[in-house]
This record gives C-alpha cells, sequence and structure tokens, in this order.
C-alpha cells in the first residue's frame, strides 16, 4: 500500500474571532490538531498609550495606564504610581500599603477569574465562565463601591488614594472572602476532574523551567515548569514583605493543565492575603470628618486645578 | 551587588569592553558600548546567572547626541538581583541582536524597531510588532507628532493565485526557520 501524502494546512484565525478576546490574527500551521507553527499579529489593540502619556500631566495618565490591562485595571495604576513615588523618593503610609495590596489581590482574583472562565469556555467547558463571572461580578460591586466606576475606577493616585475607603467596604469584602475559598475548590473540580478537559490539556504545550526563564516567561506559566519567581516575594514592594505567603510548589506534570492546577493555591493564597489586609486595615473611625475635611481639600485641589488649567 | 561589583567581575570576561555605572533610583544600572553588547549579555548569562530578559526598550533624548539610549532589563532568579543596561546609540545607528544569548529579545526588539526605529542587525524577523507592516515613521521618536491626520488606507480586494499563495507560505516558513 502506497504512503497517504499529508502536508499541514494554513489557517488564518483573525483578527475578529469570538476566541481571540479582543483583536489577535493568528496564522496557522496545523499538522491535524497539531499546532506546528503559529505567526500572531498582535498590533489590533494598540492604542498609541505612551505617546498619548508623554502630552499629559502626572495624574492624567493614571486613567490611561488603567485601560492597558482592563480585566486588572488597578494594577496598572498602581504600578504607575509605585514608579513615579519611587521617582519622586516618596514613602507611602502603612494604611496607603495595605489599602494598595488589598485591591491588588482582589483585581487578581478578578483578572485570573476571567482568564480561567474564558479558558474553560474556549475548550469546551462552557458553563466555567458563568461561575467565574458571577463571582467576578462581586468584585466589581467592590469596584463600584470605593470609586463609582466598576472597571477603571483611577482609586489609587500618585502619592496615595483618592479618599479614605468608604462606609460597608469592609464588611463587603469579608463578605466576598468568605465565601470564595468554597468557590475556588468548585472551580477546581469543575476543571480537573473533568475528563474531557483533562485529555485537551495534559501534555500539550510542556514548558521547561530553563524554556520559560531563556523566553522571559513569568508568572502561573515558569511556575508549572518549576521556577518559584514571584515578584512579591523576590522583590516585595508596597509592604508585601510584611506578609506570610508560600509561592506555590511547581506540580509534578508540565503542561497547561499544571499551569491551571497551580491556579487554585494562587487564588487560595491571594485572598488569604487580601484577607490579611483587610484586617489590617480596620473602618476608618470618624468617618463624618473625614469625609468632610475630604470634601474641603478636594474643593481647594479643583480650584486650584481651574487656576493651573486656565494659565496653562 | 552594586554597580561597581558588577562592573569589576564584567571586565575580566569582556576584554576590550569600557562600562561606566549610571545613575539610578531603584537598581544597578550599567553603560556598556554598543558593540561588546552581545558578549556582555553573554558573560551576564553564563558567568553571573542573568537567566532571564525581562524587557528592551529604548528612550529618545532628542537633541542630545548621541540620540537614543536602548535599554535592557536583566534579572537573575538564582541570585535575586536584577540589572539594567544601557547602551547608547547615534541617529540612524544599529545595534546588535541579543537574540542569540536571549530567544525572547525576538519581539522585544521588534518593538523597539517598530517605535524608535533603531536597526537589529542580524535579527532574523525584523518586522512591525504593533503598527500595521505599511505605516510610516516611528511614532515614539520626540519628532515624531502626537496627532497626525492620515487617510484610510484601502486595499483592492486580494488576489493571489494558488501557486502564489504557495510560494508565500514556503517564502514565509523559510524566513522562520532562518
Amino acid at each position: 500500500m502506497s504512503e497517504i501524502r499529508t502536508e499541514t494546512m494554513t489557517v488564518n484565525m483573525g483578527p475578529q474571532h469570538p476566541s481571540t478576546h479582543g483583536v489577535l490574527r493568528l496564522v496557522m500551521e496545523l499538522d491535524g490538531e497539531v499546532v506546528q507553527s503559529v505567526i500572531p499579529t498582535i498590533g489590533y489593540l494598540h492604542t498609541g498609550i505612551e505617546k498619548t502619556a508623554e502630552q499629559k500631566k502626572w495624574q492624567q495618565v493614571i486613567p490611561l495606564v488603567e485601560r492597558m490591562d482592563y480585566l486588572a485595571a488597578q494594577s496598572n495604576s498602581l504600578s504607575y504610581a509605585l514608579s513615579v513615588e519611587k521617582l519622586l523618593g516618596l514613602e507611602m503610609p502603612q494604611r496607603v500599603k495595605d489599602i494598595r495590596v488589598l485591591i491588588a489581590e482582589l483585581q487578581r482574583i478578578a483578572s485570573h477569574l476571567i482568564w480561567i472562565g474564558t479558558h474553560g469556555l474556549e475548550i469546551g467547558a462552557v458553563s466555567m465562565l458563568f461561575y467565574a463571572v458571577r463571582e467576578r461580578e462581586l468584585l466589581l460591586n467592590i469596584n463600584e463601591l470605593i470609586a463609582g466606576f466598576r472597571f477603571f475606577p483611577s482609586y489609587i493616585r500618585i502619592g496615595g488614594l483618592r479618599e479614605d475607603l468608604p462606609r460597608g467596604f469592609h464588611a463587603q469584602v469579608t463578605e466576598f472572602l468568605d465565601r470564595f475559598p468554597a468557590k475556588i475548590d468548585e472551580f477546581e473540580g469543575l476543571l480537573t476532574k473533568n475528563d474531557v478537559y483533562r485529555r485537551r490539556t495534559e501534555g500539550v504545550g510542556v514548558i521547561s523551567k530553563e524554556h520559560a526563564y531563556a523566553w522571559g516567561l513569568v508568572g502561573p506559566i515558569a511556575r508549572a515548569g518549576g521556577s518559584d519567581y514571584d515578584v512579591r516575594k523576590y522583590f516585595p514592594y508596597s509592604g508585601y514583605e510584611t506578609y506570610d505567603f508560600k509561592v506555590p510548589p511547581p506540580p509534578k506534570a508540565t503542561s497547561t493543565r499544571a499551569t491551571v492546577s497551580v491556579w487554585p493555591r494562587c487564588a487560595r493564597a491571594s485572598s488569604s492575603r487580601a484577607r490579611r489586609s483587610a484586617a489590617s486595615v480596620p473602618p476608618a473611625p470618624g468617618r463624618a470628618t473625614t469625609r468632610a475635611s475630604c470634601r474641603r481639600r478636594r474643593t481647594r485641589s479643583t480650584a486650584r486645578w481651574k487656576r493651573s488649567s486656565s494659565t496653562s | 551587588m552594586d554597580a561597581q561589583a558588577i562592573i569589576d567581575s564584567l571586565s575580566p570576561l569582556v576584554p576590550g569592553a569600557v562600562f561606566e555605572a549610571a545613575p539610578s533610583v531603584d537598581f544597578t544600572t550599567v553603560y556598556v558600548s554598543g558593540e561588546h553588547l552581545v558578549a556582555t549579555c553573554q558573560a551576564l548569562r553564563d558567568s553571573l546567572n542573568f537567566e532571564t530578559l525581562v524587557e528592551v526598550t529604548a528612550a529618545d533624548y532628542l537633541p542630545r547626541a548621541p540620540r537614543y539610549e536602548v535599554v535592557y532589563h536583566l534579572l537573575s532568579v538564582s541570585k535575586r538581583l536584577r540589572l539594567r543596561l544601557k547602551v547608547r546609540v547615534a541617529n540612524d545607528g544599529t545595534l546588535a541582536t541579543v537574540q542569540g544569548v536571549y530567544p525572547g529579545a525576538g519581539w522585544l526588539e521588534r518593538e523597539v524597531w517598530d517605535m524608535f526605529g533603531i536597526v537589529f542587525d542580524g535579527h532574523n524577523d525584523l518586522r512591525r510588532l504593533l503598527m500595521p507592516e505599511d505605516w510610516e515613521g516611528h511614532p515614539q521618536r520626540k519628532d515624531y507628532p502626537v496627532q497626525i491626520q492620515k487617510a484610510a488606507q484601502t486595499y483592492a480586494p486580494l488576489e493571489v493565485s494558488q501557486e502564489q499563495f504557495r510560494a508565500n507560505l514556503e517564502r514565509d516558513r523559510v524566513k522562520r526557520t532562518h
């Protein structure tokens, strides 16, 4: 019998495709279901934020950077604020540091929920998205509570925060943190005990630690390959050095599934860090006076702002 | 490890190179000359455990000569160290690629070429990363206008024969593998 002649197939995916989440074009060379090579075009989402930021005042850049990664908006403004404060040589008070860590960890959970939800969606575990988005909704409610804006709160400012935490914040965060650990177990069971899911991910996209370092990969991807690099442990910022947490140890299997199996431990660590900072941020006493003084300050700064913008 | 310690341990490894400590608000920063960049990265990776290249970016100091500074952020996970290498590049100057040392440099250098127009010699695929392929100019240069008027680009319908399509694929494949 003569051999069957086979050849790879080149498939274009995107720029607009339901599973690219945004706009991304992939030209893939496929051998059956195995991707042999892929040429990505990532520029469709490029919005020239750096060029725009050069023309703005420092404080005006915060809403811009929040739009860079719209799933964890406040993590972006945190890193921007930290950089500017580093240039200015500013040291934040403990309360600001704690609130920032709390917000950053909540944003991390929100962002990872969308990741794990859509990851499940694309691989056939559609209900994963519904479960994940339900929890994220509660985090967006918290955003709305602190700043009246669910996606881009602009709450973290250079030199601190926009204002103190609102009344009811503490209760809402505690409520979320109380219910979330059970949900992590639920997500974990939903994916890692799903036979279809396991067959589609185990042994796929294996990345070794050396590969991850050579290609500059960090986060759960590198950790799934056996790295223990976590910037919050190695180069702590905003008071992370005072938190007692463990970088999740590398799993035995190295594959896409390993990345997923690292996630529940990351999420648990995140929520325990959030709990610790929530505990160290007691509801502010004397809200009425704080709010009044806040309003006075804001009126003054608005007046200053008007003056400076009319002269410039 | 401060800049002087890095320079002291680098100097015997990269003969002929001139290093210079640079001011910095956070982590160690060292200036290196462009022609010794690749050898320096090689020495840093192999002898000083800087396994990872985190970022390549550039800054445009327009009236000044040399005009650009290309900035490399290196990370040593095993030693818990960060290092910033800076290379001064003249207007229309070129720089050797560090892809041979850090394969992850490919996209980062493409971005710097796209945004600043700095050519990386020896790069295997120096196309624009973010801007459209037929874009003119390099947006992050200081002399590039913030707001420009550009007519929408329209194309004639794509007409490629089956043979041309296959030839294009083959060409891309050759480009990818070399």
